[in-house]
């Protein structure tokens, strides 16, 4: 038979007796074999486990017991999530190894609950913060459509395992764009969800207010699958917010969907000068699809960048700052930088910030008033040359590297957020399309996005090294 | 902010960066500032609440503890 391409795919195939839990788990492994050593995919492999949990789930199947679209489902997991099979090193020499040591975050146990098949530990920037750093002993990670590109991050590993096949879907996390920015520039699909939609106990923390927990697979609707086994409040995180989870209608359809249209500051000078024509493809697709576009523009566009930036420094140097002073050369330059900063920001700048998102999230929410769903470009080009973002001397200018990406705005409002891919560059790179929706609707943006996706086959394309 | 005052400043956290790093941090931090003085000049902030709230009677429980949620 043919590989299935997507989760649901695969799920079928499974149901239907075309596939084995154990062929797609052994196809997994032989593919990165193949790749990971070039890719940079994962931190570690747990190919024993991930056999015997195949072995369980086909098994299980053939009686009857079926858990769900996850069950059997090769599945990588973010780095800095707690799984039991492996320690969790956030792709850092600092975390005490015993941390979350033998135990699953909660998000991992649902998904071991739903049956899905946890190959392995996925790589990331440094604690979802830093830039790549060829100094410190951890895996570079590449992108599988041009491996002198970044792959994005932090959900690195990630991003570039779904697009090269090493699993059908996997956990992110996203605190200033880490699940839609690696999902953007690998040409995959990624739900950052309402803010403590899922669980983010036993998830190496960055930005306690801004960090997001959500799923990265081929399509919209392999998210919509993973995010019925995700979502729910759990009492170890008190963000997460006990609020049923509606599973979204996805009839390919948006008849009289209202969807407002954001082009302001998202076309920055030096822009690649295929978003402009992707983007407008992709509009006249949800057009003809039902949707009636309106443009707009979004409120406290900078405060929001400028509250990211304070919010997400001091929540981590607070974190951090013990072991940032006493282990300077063990953080990676990066890393540094973003930390150190928060150093200036005052205790009356944190207030005020958190003063300030509360008037934009209420704006937000007052736009949502009329509308069902917005959409922007995630980034305003292709995946960067690792040559043009990590000098030969001197640190990264991690401000630099966002310039052309477009995702701080969410994390702080805390709203949902969709990226699914749009087209590619003149040299062959992914573009994408950020669907937003207001706060707990999730099943608007899927809705949206698989619609779109029922009409293009961007998400689909699968990168030349795979 | 010059290079003297940016090394003070992060050593008043234990910070301790090379000279490479306190040039650029010192270049970074003014700009920093005036982002950050943005947010002081938003009118609709003036009598607003901030997005984090103290919770009293919260618990602690950790996320290592038995599992409460069902198979």
């Amino acid at each position: 038979m043919e590989t299935p391409r997507t989760l649901t795919e695969a799920a079928e195939a499974l149901r239907a007796g075309a596939v084995t839990s154990v062929a797609l788990t052994e196809r997994a492994i032989e593919t990165a074999d193949r790749l990971d050593g070039e890719l940079g995919t994962y931190l570690a492999r747990f190919d024993e486990a991930a056999l015997a949990a195949a072995e369980r789930a086909d098994r299980e199947l053939a009686a009857g017991r079926d858990r769900g679209p996850l069950h059997g489902v090769p599945f990588g997991v973010k780095d800095i999530i707690a799984v039991a099979e492996g320690p969790t090193t956030a792709q850092s020499l600092v975390l005490d190894p015993a941390w979350g040591a033998g135990r699953d975050a909660p998000v991992a146990a649902r998904l071991k609950a739903a049956g899905a098949v946890i190959t392995g530990k996925a790589t990331t920037m440094e604690f979802a913060c830093g830039m790549p750093d060829f100094g410190k002993p951890f895996p570079v990670p590449r992108n599988p459509w041009n491996t002198g590109t970044w792959a994005g991050g932090s959900s690195s590993g990630t991003g570039s395992g779904v697009a090269a096949g090493m699993f059908y879907a996997g956990l992110g996390t996203d605190t200033a764009g880490s699940i839609r920015i690696p999902a953007a520039f690998c040409g995959i699909t990624g739900l950052m969800p309402t803010f403590g939609r899922v669980p983010k106990s036993g998830v190496a923390p960055l930005g306690y207010s801004l960090d997001h927990v959500g799923p990265m697979a081929r399509s919209a609707r392999d998210c919509a699958a993973v995010m019925d086994a995700i979502a729910g409040a759990h009492p170890s995180d008190p963000d997460s917010v006990d609020l049923p989870y509606e599973p979204p209608v996805l009839d390919g359809t948006l008849d009289g969907v209202r969807i407002g249209v954001v082009r302001e500051h998202h076309f920055p000078d030096g822009h690649d000068p295929a978003v402009g024509p992707a983007y407008d493809a992709a509009l006249g697709v949800l057009a003809a699809k039902g949707a009636v576009l309106t443009e707009i523009t979004l409120p406290y566009w900078y405060e929001m960048l400028m509250a990211n930036v304070v919010t997400l420094g001091s929540e981590a140097l607070a974190y951090h700052r013990n072991d940032l002073s006493a282990r300077w050369d063990d953080y990676g330059d990066a890393t540094r930088a973003t930390l150190a900063r928060a150093a200036a920001v005052t205790g009356a700048d944190y207030v005020q910030a958190q003063r300030v998102r509360r008037v934009a999230q209420d704006a937000v929410a007052r736009l949502f008033d009329d509308l069902d769903v917005i959409v922007a470009p995630t980034t305003s080009a292709g995946a960067p040359r690792y040559d043009d973002i990590v000098p030969d001397e001197g640190p990264i200018d991690v401000g630099g590297v966002f310039t052309y990406i477009h995702t701080m705005y969410w994390d702080c409002v805390g709203n949902p957020v969709l990226a699914a891919p749009m087209g590619t560059t003149a040299g062959g790179l992914p573009l994408s399309i950020q669907f937003a929706g207001p706060a707990w609707g999730e099943a608007a943006i899927l809705r949206a996005a698989d619609a779109y996706q029922t009409a293009t086959d961007w998400h689909l394309r699968v990168p030349p090294t795979s | 902010m010059d290079v003297d005052e940016t090394r003070r400043l992060m050593a008043r956290s234990g910070l301790t960066p090379t000279d490479t790093e306190l040039t650029a941090f010192a270049a970074a931090l003014d700009m920093q500032r005036a982002g950050i003085d943005l947010l002081y000049a938003v009118p609709e902030a003036r009598y607003a609440d901030p997005a984090l709230r103290f919770q009293a009677g919260a618990r602690v429980t950790p996320w290592t503890d038995p599992d409460p949620d069902p198979e």
